[in-house]
């Protein structure tokens, strides 16, 4: 199907469009409908993933990295931004995760949501709109303009329909995110003003600007710019303090989005631009990446563990999971980078199946405090099963899809080369995350399953209300796709095998520069046109 | 002696035409009349906007790239007055900004029963005013301008003169404005005893032989003393920071229409000026004003963002993130100094497009939230304007996005324009400080965006009216902030033929 990357990017923004003129009481047909909608979405989706093979064939052909590939049309001319999509084997994993994410979110709000329904499902359907954008866009000025697109609506999920201190994180979140996307622009902007000139103006196109030869000193700088936006949204250790007021108050619905699909925009930055476009700042910027990861690993394990809160505790999860993504992708390894991409698709999974679990219960009891649950196993059998499933796959179980992601971080954090960090023993410590996360996430499962019933309303409100046929609905294909990733990988991770080949490409000049100059030998003369400086890194300046 | 432009009246269509429109409305409404007859004139103010709003355009399109037209002599023989695409592009935004206030006043003149037809001649001269300071190219000519423009702005900002707040603003507006006045003359002076000349292009000859011969010390200080007052004085009309306090009594107590069209025609005029002056007259001296207005932008973009976040009553908000956007358009014309591309005004000019659509459009929603003895200002009108009037929440929704900067929206178009002017012109604190005082600026916008979608509306309110003009003018503002967003070719294409001369 020609342009399907785009005809998956706007209908839901279509539909938010057709809704508006849904009259607001006529709940029931909105949210079926939007449901049919982010459905037909994900079937539309579909096509990407099954004909992925010819795709890649014909994008090999024709010697480039994207497949589906559309355009570059002309957009705005005189600036030099075109309309430019395309996917590698990385993002289109990410588009798939986003359109299933967005049905199962539509899904679940069914209930959740009760008050001014027409409104939510509409931000709903534009938020979808953004985040697909990102995934798909090729021109920098169009991503920048997704980028910032998926931040309005997220506020209002937030701000409307979140917890008691919504407004707060609401408001938080924006401006965090907002400052850290601003910083980037100016990144871009100076990239921009690097590629040659077509016909008297600069270009946004990747392409172009992948083609560039920038020097170490300005990609330096360039890094730090994307650094900030990149590692807010991840978010990478100092810069998370939003997302557990975010994820705290935000509706399950909008957790279940912000985990499984936001935070990969920040990991998604690094892999698609950050890293291939400034190698030589990669590996001048890797120690300290390396290190944050490995804090935020630990740091978030630690947090987790002395929730009183289970969606709070599972929002400090995310900042150990993503961590572990981050140094993934640091190793600068095939494997490692394989187990990054995966576990940011598994991330999404596991911890939006926690947020739905966390939700389920939450719509029963309306409250998350732990020291209120005990002995839920014998009243919910089911659900505590679904629960057990999840927290397995978040903790890394051997069968279940975190424990594949994992081991190939930990295999990438092996066989990184052990001139691009000073101390590789350092990377071990990602290993004491593994034990940590199974520490708070048993803990927390102990506490609330296991044990008896010690709070009355428990079993007023809970007893006889197990999972229903709708919530099943949606967590049966989280538990599936746990299980598939967990125990035959190869198809998901084969899909990855060009761009991470791409990745390894770009960075394997500077890399040559930087073992040579650790040598101590003279540097090798340069192995191509494409690197004809063979200058060792110099120390950034300050 | 310069000779004439055969078409000249052809080219000055816009002025004279407007011109016999003022006079006519001024004829008019000395008649003794009714309410309905003063509407009338109303209706004919627009017609006359429009009409000139098309002269314009086809003035700009009659003039060939880059050309040039002197249209008449100035006091001492030589051009005073020029039509060229620099002058053509800023007189579209002043007519532009002005048939939207006329749009935007019907609903308030009916709320207050405030009909008058001087109401529309005072427009008309100021807009008048503004088109000569678009197109003056000496001191003097442009003074003249800015004259006629300031005494009708004046009476304006005075119009509701039974309130209080009205007179008391439009006091303090009189007096800075007659002092800064003042001090332009004296600038002038200083200037003109330093080079012998007050037509910009002869001064800027004037100054590029001193510089040629004696270096920078060869500037002496009667010329930079006289170039600091002129710069003071404009600085003030443009509302600048230190120069700004008399804007948010001025902006608070002014007519809200009329509170529109000062925060975006007279700014806008003021920069035409601005650009005028400094980018064809004192070009040879640009390190040297460069460095100054830097300072004044980072100023003006620190302390109109930091004391907008204060403000409880949305106009005086409006009016703080006015003297804010003045900022980044200064960004651009200290980027129009500092390189010899033409970016930096083609960004000044299509920001200031762009702003005229996005500033009048978060106005006309006070406007349309006034009703018989509320003026519609206060934070708290806004509250659940979703549920009440869905649509004109979310076009407020577009207007405060396009203020912030945030795509796609114009606003977004217009601040990378001044980011990609800035960043040629290697700029990097400006940008900088440009970026992050965008991002305060989101937290006041947003503010009203929680009153109106966050917040619970009192249950009696009844959902404000707009009426037909009104509707239609927030509808056209909506419509350019999401265009001009989507798809800014044409729009950036149209900016770039402000092009000064002479450069």
């Amino acid at each position: 199907m020609p342009y399907i990357l785009s005809i998956i990017t706007y209908i839901p923004l279509l539909a938010a469009f057709v809704i508006l003129f849904v009259p607001k009481d006529q709940t029931k047909l909105i949210k079926y409908s939007t449901t049919a909608v982010f459905l037909l979405d994900f079937l539309l989706s579909l096509p990407l993933w099954f004909g992925w093979g010819q795709a890649q064939a014909a994008a090999d052909s024709a010697h480039t990295l994207w497949v589906f590939e559309e355009g570059p049309f002309p957009w705005i001319t005189s600036l030099g931004a075109s309309y430019h999509f395309g996917v590698d084997g990385m993002s289109m994993l990410l588009v798939l995760l986003t359109t299933l994410l967005g049905v199962l979110a539509a899904w679940s709000s069914w209930r959740y949501i009760q008050n001014r329904e027409k409104e939510y499902y509409i931000w709903l359907l534009v938020l979808q709109t953004g985040m697909l954008g990102v995934f798909c866009s090729l021109d920098f000025f169009l991503f920048y303009v997704f980028w910032e697109v998926m931040l309005v609506p997220m506020y209002f999920l937030i701000g409307i329909w979140g917890g008691p201190n919504k407004l707060y994180a609401a408001i938080k979140f924006f401006l965090y995110t907002l400052a850290g996307s601003v910083l980037m622009l100016i990144g871009i902007l100076v990239l921009y003003f690097r590629t040659p000139l077509v016909n008297g103006v600069h270009s946004f196109d990747l392409n172009s600007i992948l083609a560039l030869h920038l020097d170490p000193a300005l990609q330096w700088w360039v890094f730090a710019a994307f650094f900030v936006g990149f590692a807010i949204k991840v978010p990478m250790f100092p810069f998370h303090t939003w997302l557990p007021d975010a994820h705290v108050e935000a509706p399950t619905a909008g957790s279940v989005i912000l985990a499984g699909v936001l935070l990969k925009m920040g990991t998604y930055g690094f892999y698609r631009f950050a890293i291939p476009i400034l190698p030589d700042a990669t590996l001048t910027w890797l120690p300290f990446v390396l290190i944050l990861s490995i804090i935020g690993v630990i740091y978030g394990a630690m947090v987790s563990l002395v929730q009183k809160d289970m969606k709070k505790l599972v929002a400090y999860s995310s900042v150990s999971h993503l961590g572990f993504a981050m140094a993934g992708m640091f190793t600068l390894t095939v494997a490692g980078m394989k187990g990054s991409i995966l576990q940011m698709i598994n991330h999404g999974i596991s911890t939006g199946g926690l947020f739905l679990l966390v939700g389920i219960i939450y719509e029963r009891m309306h409250t998350r405090e732990i020291k209120l649950y005990g002995g839920l196993a014998k009243l919910m059998p089911v659900y505590a099963a679904f629960f057990m499933i999840i927290t397995l796959s978040s903790i890394g179980l051997p069968g279940l899809n975190g424990f594949v992601g994992e081991i190939m971080i930990l295999l990438g954090a092996y066989t990184m080369p052990s001139y691009l960090i000073f101390s590789k023993s350092l990377l071990f410590l990602l290993a004491s995350g593994m034990l940590l996360g199974a520490a708070y996430m048993l803990w927390m499962y102990q506490r609330v399953f296991f044990g008896e019933v010690t709070n009355p309303h428990l079993e007023e409100h809970v007893k006889g209300h197990d999972m229903t046929g709708r919530e099943l609905g949606y967590m049966i294909p989280l538990v599936v796709l746990a299980l598939w990733i967990g125990l035959y990988p190869k198809p998901v991770l084969d899909k990855m095998d060009r761009s991470v080949a791409f990745v390894m490409q770009r960075l394997k000049p500077a890399m040559e520069r930087v073992e040579a100059a650790k040598a101590l030998k003279p540097p090798a003369l340069p192995p191509s046109a494409e690197a004809p400086t063979a200058a060792p890194i110099p120390a950034p300046e300050r | 002696m310069p000779v004439l432009h055969p078409e000249f009246w052809r080219l000055l269509s816009p002025e004279w035409v407007l011109v016999c429109f003022g006079t006519l409305f001024l004829l008019l409404s000395a008649l003794p009349a009714t309410r309905g007859a003063k509407r009338a004139i109303g209706v004919m103010a627009l017609f006359g906007f429009a009409v000139v709003l098309v002269l314009c355009a086809q003035t700009l399109a009659a003039l060939s790239p880059g050309m040039h037209v002197a249209a008449l002599t100035g006091l001492d023989g030589q051009i005073g007055l020029t039509v060229d695409g620099f002058s053509q592009v800023f007189k579209f935004i002043f007519v532009l900004g002005a048939l939207l206030t006329v749009l935007m006043s019907f609903k308030y003149l009916d709320v207050e029963k405030a009909w008058t037809g001087e109401y529309f001649t005072f427009l008309t001269f100021a807009v008048f005013g503004m088109m000569v300071m678009a197109s003056g190219v000496d001191l003097l000519t442009l003074w003249v301008g800015l004259e006629t423009m300031a005494l009708s702005v004046y009476v304006l900002a005075a119009y509701m003169r039974r309130q209080e707040p009205s007179v008391e603003g439009a006091t303090k507006y009189f007096l800075l404005g007659a002092f800064s006045s003042g001090l332009y003359l004296y600038g002038t002076s200083l200037i003109y005893g330093a080079t012998g000349t007050v037509q910009l292009g002869a001064i800027r000859l004037a100054l590029m032989d001193r510089l040629a011969h004696g270096g920078p010390a060869a500037v002496g200080f009667p010329l930079a003393a006289g170039l600091v007052i002129l710069s003071v004085s404009l600085l003030f009309k443009a509302a600048l920071v230190p120069f700004h306090w008399w804007t948010p009594d001025a902006y608070e107590g002014a007519a809200t229409p009329i509170t529109a069209f000062m925060s975006v025609a007279p700014k806008a005029a003021a920069f035409a000026m601005l650009l005028r002056i400094f980018v064809v007259g004192f070009l040879p001296l640009a390190p040297m004003w460069t460095g100054l207005l830097s300072l004044v932008a980072v100023l003006t973009m620190a302390w109109g963002n930091i004391a907008a976040m204060l403000q409880n009553n949305v106009k005086r908000m409006l009016a703080y993130s006015s003297i804010a956007h003045a900022g980044y358009a200064l960004v651009g014309l200290v980027a129009a100094g500092r390189s010899q591309s033409n970016q930096g005004i083609a960004a000044v000019a299509f920001y200031l497009l762009v702003y005229a659509f996005m500033n009048l459009g978060a106005f006309g929603l006070v406007l349309y939230l006034q009703r018989e003895g509320s003026a519609g200002d206060q934070m708290d009108d806004f509250d659940g304007l979703i549920q009440r009037s869905p649509l004109m929440a979310v076009l407020m929704i577009f207007f405060l996005l396009s203020l912030g900067g945030i795509p796609p929206m114009a606003g977004f178009l217009g601040k990378l324009m001044i980011f990609y002017s800035a960043l040629d012109a290697r700029l990097y604190l400006l940008v900088v400080v440009l970026a992050v005082t965008s991002v305060i600026s989101l937290y006041y916008y947003f503010r009203v965006v929680y009153h109106m979608f966050l917040k619970e509306g009192a249950p009696n309110l009844p959902a404000p009216s707009a009426g037909r003009p009104l509707g239609w003018s927030l509808a056209l503002c909506g419509v350019a902030v999401l265009a001009i967003g989507l798809y800014g070719q044409p729009f950036l294409h149209w900016a770039s033929q402000a092009v000064l001369l002479g450069r």
